[in-house]
């Protein structure tokens, strides 16, 4: 989950990252494009005032042409092109001064100048034709031969070719700005279209991988809701036979507990039985006394009240017996369980160290094969079921041969070890390998002290550490009792609470 | 007590020593003298019903009535009466259920295997000497040819 919760943010900071990137992208380019178009404006501007300038040139030797022209010929077509030359004069005149009034500065100076010689330049035209049309051509070219006209008209030219040359040289800068505009467009989009692929990339990978992640969480919640299926069967089993155990338990420690009860009201009765003979003899009180009167309290006082006795006294002691046992299966039921680290193989040392000398006399042998780390469990509990189950093999020994007894650990996946203890001994029929675990109960030929607790007592505290027992065993050639440990009890305690 | 003019001898599987006293003396007061031969566990019992091979052939000739208590050390008395009513040459001898528990499956389950009396063993002593009293009158019954 914090996977995808990291991701989202992570394309969220993208997204932000591709929107920034993109605002500056559009900006520049608006600001360059603005740059670009205020450039061009320019350069058409100075292209206008140069066409003004060459226009104006042109139209000055226009209106010289035609003044020639009269004053050779007087022929009045020539004073058409000149009066259209003056009026065009007129108006390239405010053109030129439009344009040049963009340029700042010189302009006005220069603007002045060329007025003042234009003026001279077109009233000294004026005045040779109107000489020249009143018919003194004379004093016309008497006026041409003083020679005013051709340094302004130079000074003009001179003037006219300045503008134009200023105005290439703008021209020619303008043409350098717009060049550096476009690559810096270009520039610019290259960067962006660069800028923009990387954070679509980026957030195309960070997609699929947040993708990927939620697929993952998606397998782990199946898993999980599979596992606690799986969870909720195994308890529900457990339950299932835990009742069981109980209710079988209730029927045998009810019947168990019938069975003295059953002798203690029984020779309670014969108790009775045999005390009215008594009676009859020693509360006679002067009547007369028979001599079957006499035998039969005799009976009853040296056998049947001494066996009613013995019996009731027996039977009272297996209750208590029983109800002992009862106790103890309980408090260990109930004993807190402390997990420590412990070492089977030391544990299976003390075991067979216990039974060395009984083994000792019958030429017995004990082989102790540990191959597992130490568990993490409760001492007590392995030291009493590994102690009984060792104890067992020594007391149920084949007579025919001497006890071969071995202790096995192995693993048994990864949370399991399995605890194997084999012997040759006398073995135990297939009808009563269920048996053999239940209270009270015990197996085979009974011509060996006990109370068939200790097995009952095994299962218990085995049951208790998380784990099972279980028996493989063919009559007449020995036992192997299996128990399945958890390797970490503290793991099972955890499970158990949750 | 005799049946086809022999002794009947009676087997009593009991491991309560208490128990095997008490039924004795019941079922002498009863005024059945037959001989009792007493078992406390299971294996021993079938030693003697069908033989150490258990094949049966011990019981030939033999006329037995079996006191079976259900709560053995070795072994159920169920596995007994099983194995005495599934074997030909015992099947038909008469076996009387002797227990502590009233449990209704059980006594169904001892009826389906072919035991022929079920006699709870109560806590209340009158009744569970009348009931010996009864198994008395059982084998007068029987008694006869």
């Amino acid at each position: 989950m914090q996977t995808i919760n990291r991701n989202i943010k992570q394309t969220a900071i993208l997204l932000l990252l591709g929107a920034t990137l993109l605002a500056i992208l559009a900006g520049s380019s608006t600001f360059i494009s603005f740059r670009s178009d205020a450039a061009f404006e320019r350069t058409i501007a100075e292209r206008q005032l140069r066409r003004s300038a060459s226009d104006l040139l042109a139209a000055l030797q226009d209106a010289e042409t035609g003044q020639r022209g009269y004053l050779i010929t007087l022929d009045p077509a020539f004073l058409e092109p000149y009066q259209g030359a003056r009026t065009r004069i007129l108006e390239l005149r405010s053109a030129l001064e439009q344009w040049l009034q963009d340029d700042a500065g010189r302009g006005a100076d220069v603007l002045a100048e060329l007025d003042a010689l234009i003026e001279l330049r077109l009233g000294l035209i004026e005045s040779t034709l109107e000489a020249a049309g009143a018919g003194d051509v004379a004093a016309a070219r008497a006026i041409v031969a003083q020679g005013q006209g051709k340094p302004a008209m130079d000074r003009i030219r001179d003037l006219l070719g300045e503008i134009i040359a200023a105005s290439d040289v703008r021209t020619s800068t303008l043409v350098q700005v717009q060049g550096r505009m476009n690559l810096w467009l270009k520039t610019a989009s290259i960067l962006g279209g660069v800028a923009m692929l990387a954070v679509v990339g980026s957030a195309f990978v960070l997609l699929a991988r947040q993708l990927r992640a939620l697929r993952a969480a998606e397998d782990q919640l199946r898993r999980l809701n599979s596992g606690l299926e799986g969870r909720v069967r195994q308890r529900t089993e457990d339950l299932m036979r835990a009742n069981q155990e109980v209710q079988r338990f209730a029927y045998i420690v009810t019947h168990d507990l019938r069975a003295p009860l059953v002798n203690i009201m029984g020779f309670t009765s014969e108790l009775e039985t045999a005390l009215k003979p008594l009676q009859a003899y020693v509360l006679a009180d002067g009547e007369t006394v028979t001599e079957d009167n006499i035998r039969d309290a005799r009976l009853a006082a040296a056998e049947d009240l001494p066996e009613a006795l013995a019996f009731i006294r027996s039977s009272t002691r297996k209750m208590d017996g029983l109800i002992n046992a009862i106790l103890k299966i309980s408090r260990d039921g109930r004993r807190e369980l402390k997990p420590e680290t412990v070492d089977l193989k030391a544990l299976a040392e003390q075991a067979a160290a216990s039974v060395a000398h009984q083994l000792g006399e019958t030429g017995g042998e004990v082989e102790i094969d540990i191959r597992v780390r130490p568990l993490v469990t409760d001492r007590l509990s392995v030291e009493q079921a590994l102690g009984n189950l060792v104890d067992n093999a020594v007391k149920y020994a084949s007579p025919d041969r001497p006890l071969q007894l071995r202790i096995r650990a192995v693993p048994d996946g990864p949370r399991m070890v399995r605890v194997e203890v084999e012997d040759n001994g006398r073995g135990i029929s297939e009808a009563d390998h269920e048996r053999v675990f239940e209270l009270f109960r015990r197996s085979g030929t009974q011509d060996r002290p006990g109370e068939g607790i200790g097995l009952a007592h095994v299962r218990t505290v085995v049951r208790n550490l998380g784990g099972e027992i279980t028996l493989r065993s063919v009559h007449g050639q020995g036992s192997t009792f299996t128990l399945h440990l958890p390797v970490d009890l503290r793991a099972v305690l955890e499970t158990v609470r949750t | 007590m005799k049946a086809l003019g022999k002794e009947v001898t009676i087997v009593m599987v009991e491991d309560d020593e208490g128990h095997a006293r008490l039924i004795e003396k019941n079922i002498r007061r009863a005024g059945v003298h037959n001989e009792i031969i007493p078992f406390a566990d299971g294996t021993s019992a079938l030693d003697f019903i069908l033989g150490t091979d258990r094949s049966g052939e011990a019981a030939i000739g033999r006329y037995l009535l079996i006191l079976l208590d259900l709560n053995l050390p070795d072994m159920t008395g169920i596995d007994i009466l099983e194995r005495v009513k599934t074997n030909p040459h015992t099947k038909h001898l008469p076996v009387v259920i002797l227990t502590t528990t009233d449990d209704e499956a059980e006594i169904k389950r001892c009826y389906d295997l072919g035991a022929n009396v079920y006699i709870t063993k109560p806590v209340e002593y009158e009744s569970f000497a009348n009931a010996i009293r009864q198994l008395g009158l059982f084998f007068a019954v029987l008694q006869v040819p």
